[in-house]
């Protein structure tokens, strides 16, 4: 069942052309990969998905419902929620508040919100973390953070934001068991990656980005035979590319 | 009726660019600092009581107290950031702005203690007299002191774009963590730009002396029109400060001959509001300060 | 690991009782045995100003709205009630309310254009409405009668809200204070309290989970300013005199976001414990220092607070709780 779609996506920052005529399609107990060199416009993608930023033109359905002229709170509230490639965890206050923010969603008691809390911490692995303040937490703490803020929220759709970055490979190894499980669990998840292997590994669906545009769309396999995706990686960072 | 208008702009202007004076330096510490220094307005009050004082006491003439008043209020500038800015630079918000409220209160209040609430105002007596240009009559005060403003904030201008200083101060302005990774000393520079703005903001303060009386709650009025001006102008705008500053002064002068002076003050606070509302990054202001970044 | 969530947290739940209930035994124990008026009117101006401070503190300290413009509705409320009261000869209590609606709405009003305003830029805001506040009461004089201000004539009753005693007015005002502190402790443990800590630490995030942040952010503007109007309505029974300076000046906008920074901004007993400090430490300078000419305490006062504002940044409280935390080896 598609959850989450787009038609024909279009941004424009002044000039700059950042997404144009962006089409995919995710289902329930779906990963969908999203990858593209640096300022392949990724993350204005997810902006547009969200509601931060407005599109210019195109639609996007949640569960079939067009939803262009909704507000983050109300697309998070549908069941689509995102997580930002730079953290923004709320500082001072500890990580379960932190997580019980995202679970006041689904209720009005505090105290049960807190309790869902702490359950989504059981299952990202920060349980003995819970009572820590948010800022100043390691880089790799606060990423499973912004995964488990997001989780709390019961969503149907996730859109993630490199929340590798930074991770050590256990960590990512954790992060890939997590990603699994909420796939059995029939979430649609929508993943930006750097890191290839793992991007590549996870994911059932590939969507290759360059310069705005969808340029190749398939298994992993078939993305990374394809000669526009080496081409475009080639161009910029092959290396670097290679090297994760 | 067309002459009234006339000499009415040219009020207006030859205030504004008092105006432009005062706000200039504000801009350009919240350009660079990223703080809005709330007692700004202070610091022209003090300068007036200082002018005030040297000329009943030393006879020292107001325009050649500049020489004296503009190396203080530099001195005090450089205190301060030193005291209180430089250390709630990377302190919460609310730190950042309460500080520079209660310098202001402090300020206003030993002002109080030092000269009591009465207005003060000295003589001079060329500052009344007047020369005649077409159908506009101006006192000769005023278009010095407009002159004066003008030129100065040309000057700032100036320095900012051909001087390395002026580079140093504008590369801070933009980032300064890259600035600091070019070599820049970004301390310097913040101590320098909260110095330069106490020194204008100062100039204007000695500049209006023989035409307005000070209290120690002058200030407080001075700030709300700099705050204005430094809206509409765009936080961090050098021109926009002159523009918007001679724009508020026409406005002021329209107001105030129309209305009543009573009520100007609402005109332009309700413009003002307008002008955060509609748009708040100002004329010349780059978009986006006001409000919250969101990718 | 489990976390405890349950018998822990049931326990924070309840503290901040621990210093309310007490508090509240030890006003009222003032307020029957000492009769000096002197002590008296410390403790009622303190407890005014702690509930103008919390009122304040609901959108200043939880949602970080810093309003240096709270004023305007101080002001609405003082000269609602204490119009309807020399025209109409409506009773304050009931004029009160109306004043606290008006403060409200306007609020609504205000917030809604500065919804998009953030940081210095929301403070300058506040700053002009405050000013537009100040202007409007000196040139309404029909209402306000400007700068002569308007006098309450001093004939006690109840309907008046007006007392021959110093003590009524004490319990009055702490009555006041308790409803004050009630709601905000209401709003902190509500789903309220947690959307407006969320908005305040982080608006993106905080919408990216859903929290209708601007509606949180209303609400707690509107409640604020209704509190602070009946604060004002209460200020001016009690000093029977308001004029523009007074009820709509500049100072008083200061003076509450003041005291709870001292005090500990964004928590409950910040304000009260910031108006404990500051307004008995303001009256005894006033008194000791009066000789010595007028705005000596309020330059005491004004380096005080920087440097709390420096040295403790989070406010006394705060940062005392910390310590002792600290000490105890967490």
């Amino acid at each position: 069942m598609t959850m989450l779609s787009t038609e024909g996506l279009n941004k424009k920052f002044g000039g700059l052309h950042a997404v144009r005529d962006v089409s995919f399609s995710v289902s329930a107990g779906e990963i969908l990969g999203l990858i593209g060199p640096n300022g392949a416009g990724k993350t204005t993608v997810f902006g547009l998905l969200s509601g931060f930023i407005r599109h210019d033109a195109g639609k996007v359905r949640l569960g079939g419902e067009p939803i262009d002229s909704w507000s983050p709170e109300a697309r998070c509230e549908a069941g689509l929620v995102r997580t930002f490639q730079i953290v923004r965890p709320f500082g001072n206050i500890t990580v379960l508040e932190n997580v019980a923010i995202g679970a006041m969603l689904r209720t009005t008691s505090r105290a049960q919100a807190r309790r869902d809390a702490a359950e989504v911490l059981e299952r990202v692995g920060l349980a003995d973390r819970a009572q820590e303040i948010a800022r100043g937490l390691p880089i790799g703490i606060r990423k499973r953070l912004e995964v488990a803020k997001a989780l709390a929220t019961r969503p149907k759709v996730m859109l993630l934001d490199e929340i590798m970055g930074g991770l050590i490979p256990t960590e990512v190894n954790e992060m890939m068991g997590l990603l699994r499980q909420l796939r059995t669990d029939g979430a649609a998840v929508v993943l930006i990656e750097h890191n290839m292997h793992a991007v590549m590994t996870v994911s059932d669906r590939v969507v290759v980005l360059n310069h705005g545009a969808k340029i190749a769309e398939g298994t992993a396999e078939q993305v990374s035979k394809d000669s526009a995706v080496i081409s475009a990686y080639l161009g910029e960072d092959y290396d670097s590319a290679q090297d994760h | 009726m067309l002459e009234t208008l006339l000499q009415l702009f040219v009020s207006g202007i030859l205030a504004g660019g008092i105006y432009a004076l005062m706000s200039v330096g504000l801009t350009l510490v919240f350009g660079v600092l990223r703080v809005v220094n709330f007692a700004h307005g202070e610091y022209m009050m003090l300068a007036m009581y200082f002018t005030f004082w040297l000329f009943t006491q030393l006879s020292v003439d107001p325009y050649v107290a500049i020489l004296i008043v503009l190396p203080a209020a530099w001195l005090f500038g450089i205190a301060t950031e030193w005291l209180l800015i430089r250390r709630t630079l990377d302190a919460p918000h609310i730190a950042q702005v309460f500080v520079t409220l209660a310098l202001s209160v402090l300020l206003q209040n030993l002002a109080l203690l030092f000269w009591t609430a009465d207005f003060r105002s000295i003589f001079v007596p060329y500052a009344s007299s007047v020369v005649e240009i077409g159908p506009v009559l101006v006192t000769w005060s005023r278009l010095i002191n407009f002159i004066i403003a003008i030129v100065t904030a040309a000057a700032v201008g100036a320095m900012l774009k051909y001087t390395y200083t002026g580079m140093a101060i504008r590369a801070t302005a933009q980032d300064r963590r890259s600035a600091r990774l070019m070599g820049v000393n970004v301390d310097r520079i913040y101590s320098m730009t909260f110095a330069l703005g106490s020194a204008l903001v100062a100039l204007a303060g000695v500049l209006v002396m023989p035409l307005f009386p000070v209290n120690p709650f002058s200030g407080g009025e001075f700030i709300l029109v700099a705050f204005v001006v430094v809206v509409l102008g765009g936080m961090g705008s050098l021109l926009g400060a002159v523009v918007a500053g001679l724009a508020i002064g026409v406005i002021e002068a329209f107001a105030a001959f129309y209305l009543g002076s009573e009520v100007k003050q609402l005109v332009y606070f309700l413009f003002f509001v307008v002008v955060l509302l509609v748009m708040p990054a100002g004329l010349f202001g780059k978009r986006g300060a006001e409000v919250m970044d969101v990718t | 690991m489990t976390i405890s969530t349950s018998a822990s947290a049931t326990a924070r739940e309840w503290a901040d009782l621990y210093w309310i209930v007490p508090g509240t035994v030890a006003c009222l124990a003032f307020i029957a045995t000492v009769r000096d008026p002197f002590a008296l009117d410390i403790l009622v101006t303190t407890l005014l100003w702690a509930a103008a401070a919390s009122a304040w503190n609901l959108s200043g300290g939880y949602a970080g709205q810093l309003s240096i413009g709270h004023a305007a509705y101080f002001g609405i409320g003082a000269y609602t009630s204490t119009y309807l009261l020399l025209i109409y000869g409506l009773s304050p209590w009931i004029g009160m309310l109306i004043g606290a609606a008006l403060a409200a709405l306007t609020a609504l009003g205000i917030g809604a254009l500065t919804v998009r305003l953030r940081g210095s830029f929301f403070v300058m805001a506040t700053l002009a409405f405050g000013a537009i506040a100040h202007i409007v009461a000196a040139i309404w004089r029909s209402v306000t009668g400007g700068s002569n201000g308007l006098s309450i004539p001093f004939e006690p009753s109840f309907a008046r809200m007006v007392f021959a005693d110093k003590q009524s007015f004490a319990i009055l005002a702490l009555a006041l204070l308790l409803i004050v502190v009630g709601t905000v402790l209401l709003i902190e443990r509500s789903k309220l309290g947690a959307s407006l800590v969320a908005y305040r630490e982080d608006d993106a995030a905080a919408r990216a989970l859903g929290v209708r942040t601007l509606r949180a952010r209303l609400i707690a503007i509107m409640i604020s300013a209704l509190f602070t109007a009946i604060c004002g309505t209460l200020h001016a029974q009690y000093t029977l005199y308001i004029d523009p300076d007074s009820v709509t000046g500049l100072s008083f906008s200061l003076q509450v976001a003041l005291i709870c920074i001292v005090g500990g901004v964004g928590t409950l007993s910040g304000p009260i414990l910031g108006a404990a400090l500051i307004i008995p430490l303001a009256s005894l300078l006033r008194g000791a220092l009066s000789s010595s000419g007028s705005g000596l305490h309020l330059v005491v006062y004004a380096v005080m607070v920087i440097m709390v504002l420096l040295a403790l940044p989070e406010g006394i409280g705060p940062s005392l709780m910390r310590r002792v935390r600290a000490a105890r080896g967490k």
